[in-house]
């Protein structure tokens, strides 16, 4: 298996006036083409901000983050964002999706950015919404939805512009356990049918134990 | 690239969601527009091709002459004398026309003899190269002639108010007797009417100087102006060189010696008066035009940083979609394009709602808002009129775009700027 994911010594501090805090500590981390990962832990030890550092939201205070071979911290922030729309999809637990955009507008986003022609992009966001079986709310707000349609929405988000990666950040945290196993099924799909390397940031242990491997954290430093 | 039907589809989403900002925005962006356009408007009337004074761009003014004796016994300043009209500008070969105008274009009392209605009318005493240098449009009759001007003939051109005031119609004008100071005098013409905001070219009845008793009475100076049509491939200096050595040749004859301030001027020159020429009568132009220029700038950009406050507001709202957008692949420089072209939308709505302000502002306002810094538009007792070309020009729609899109760079760029560089994951966590 190729490694898709490399990290090498990463440290990530975050300053104030005041006080000094060591989100990330010396981490090393490699994730292989195809695998799903559960990354563990209790709240404030570093698992969000190591997948804002792997989805290149955020950049790390030292250390190496390779993507699929190609290095980043020397990047531009336009080749970055290039990067980001290219090779990785996000999911968040709040779902972030842009309340002002119906659901096909808010799935077209990432294909915005790559200048997709009008009538491909509406193509490619009916094909992932039917996936997700949301092709008959595509007028629809997301206001006018409930959580579980809206993390449906934010999965068809990231995975419209057909990324390598997608790092999902506690999908099921806003969920009740019924639509947590609705997205959390839709996830392995994409794994095992896609072949898409998952990274998932999760409190719940039962679905951790589902995915390849489960990476634990503390006080930012990789336990497991 | 985010497409046309989503960035108007977003400014809307603006209005709807703040609408007391969006509306405070479009309110000091109309005012602010209002203000720079009622200026444009003020100087797109003096300075533009504007019925009937269409041949601006070749019109040059000679008023002011000073004539000092030569022993140095006294000097006397005013317009030109008849004697100095017919030495000056007699066969020039730069100019296509001259208009001579007295300055006794008052208002005159007017009647049709066996009634006894006293009507009102501006006169103009001028001669017939008047209706060459200005493009009056004869709507019946002919102007006077160089003959009716030798024979000093009370003949008169109306403009169509005062015909349709006097007798109906134009037609019915021609050939009519009308006493004009109780000097019976025989319309021969009627034009379409000019406005009296272009006040050398605009009055309502028009007759030959020489019918003035005493129009040749001379001194060092005298009543007379002069407007000059130059001809085409002919320039001002041209012009000027000419009329010197007319001005040389006939003091090298008398005991005067007459200065013209190195007149004749052009329209531009002209219009900014003082402020446009030095005590010794040069051209200050680049001075002059820049000096304008701060002043409508500064129109803007007062209101610009006030409304500057308003975009940060919006913008920092829409922060956490900032962030999703730029998580999913847009650039900084691309959102820095949405922002401002969905600001722009919004300006341009203000820039809108600012000309309609601005065209109302004049409308109520046209009795004496172009006599400000004006040292030669008179303002006369008639209401003047406001043609259409002097509102709906592209001139002024050019200006409205201009003013709208420094207004809106100057009011959202550094705010789009400094939220755009905001780092993503703050942006998020605030948004949740």
């Amino acid at each position: 298996m190729n490694t898709i994911i490399s990290l090498t010594g990463i440290n990530k501090l975050y300053r104030t006036k005041e006080i000094e805090t060591l989100a990330l500590e010396n981490v090393n981390l490699s994730i292989n083409e195809g695998e799903f990962v559960s990354v563990m832990g209790p709240s404030g030890c570093g698992k969000s901000t190591l997948l804002n550092i792997i989805g290149l939201l955020d950049r790390p205070t030292s250390g190496t983050v390779k993507i699929d071979g190609v290095e980043a911290s020397a990047m531009s922030d336009r080749s970055l964002a290039r990067f980001r729309n290219n090779e990785l999809g996000f999911v968040f637990q709040n779902f972030h999706l842009i309340n002002s955009l119906n659901v096909i507008d808010n799935v077209e986003i990432p294909l915005l950015y790559r200048n997709t022609p009008a009538k491909r992009r509406r193509e490619l966001a009916m094909k992932v919404l039917e996936r997700v079986g949301l092709a008959h709310r595509i007028n629809h707000y997301p206001s006018q939805l409930s959580g579980g349609q809206c993390q449906r929405v934010a999965i068809a988000r990231a995975i419209v512009g057909n990324p390598k990666i997608i790092l999902a950040d506690e999908p099921t945290g806003n969920l009740d356990s019924k639509m947590g196993a609705e997205i959390m099924e839709i996830l392995h799909s994409l794994n095992t049918d896609d072949h898409r390397t998952i990274v998932m940031v999760t409190h719940n242990e039962n679905q951790a134990k589902l995915t390849n491997r489960i990476i634990r954290f503390f006080d930012g430093r990789q336990v497991q | 690239m985010i497409t046309t039907k989503q960035l108007i589809r977003s400014a809307l989403t603006q209005i709807k969601t703040a609408p007391l900002n969006t509306a405070l925005y479009i309110s000091g962006v109309a005012l602010a527009v209002t203000t720079v356009m009622v200026l444009s408007i003020i100087y797109h009337v003096k300075l533009s091709p504007i019925y009937p004074e269409n041949n601006r761009d070749r019109m040059a003014y000679l008023q002011q002459v000073r004539a000092t004796k030569k022993d140095g016994s006294g000097m006397s300043q005013y317009y030109m004398s008849h004697t100095l009209v017919k030495n000056w500008l007699s066969d020039l070969k730069s100019a296509d026309a001259v208009a001579v105008i007295s300055d006794s274009d008052q208002p005159a009392t007017i009647m049709i003899p066996g009634q006894e209605i006293l009507y009102n009318a501006v006169t103009k005493f001028t001669n017939p190269d008047f209706f060459k240098v200005y493009d009056y449009e004869f709507i019946a009759g002919v102007p006077f002639s160089p003959d009716d001007i030798a024979a000093g003939r009370n003949v008169a051109v109306l403009n169509q108010n005062k015909a349709d005031e006097l007798f109906g119609n134009a037609e019915a004008s021609i050939g009519r007797e009308i006493e004009v100071n109780f000097k019976s005098t025989k319309v021969i013409g009627v034009v379409k009417p000019g406005s009296a905001i272009s006040a050398n070219s605009f009055g309502e009845a028009f007759l030959p100087y020489t019918a003035i008793p005493g129009y040749d009475k001379d001194g060092d100076v005298g009543p007379y102006i002069a407007v000059f049509l130059i001809k085409p491939g002919k320039t001002i200096d041209d012009l000027k060189a000419e009329i010197s050595e007319h001005i040389r040749k006939s003091d090298s004859t008398i005991d005067v010696t007459h200065y013209i301030f190195n007149q004749p001027y052009t329209h531009y020159e002209q219009t900014f008066g003082s402020a446009y020429v030095d005590e010794d009568g040069n051209a200050k132009d680049a001075k002059t035009l820049g000096y304008y220029a701060i002043v409508a700038l500064i129109l803007l950009l007062v209101p610009a940083m006030n409304l500057s406050g308003l975009i940060i507001g919006g913008i920092n709202r829409r922060s956490g979609e900032i962030a999703i957008r730029k998580s999913f692949g847009a650039s900084r420089s691309g959102l820095l394009w949405q922002l401002m072209v969905e600001n722009f939308i919004l300006t341009l709505l203000g820039a809108i709602a600012g000309l309609f302000l601005s065209y109302v502002a004049v409308y109520f306002s046209r009795q004496w808002i172009f006599t400000i810094s004006d040292s030669w538009v008179n303002a006369y007792d008639s209401v003047p009129e406001l043609s259409p070309e002097m509102l709906l020009s592209p001139t002024l729609f050019a200006i409205v775009l201009i003013a709208a899109l420094i207004l809106n760079i100057a009011s959202s760029l550094i705010p789009s700027w400094w939220t755009l560089r905001h780092p993503i994951v703050q942006s998020l966590n605030e948004k949740r």
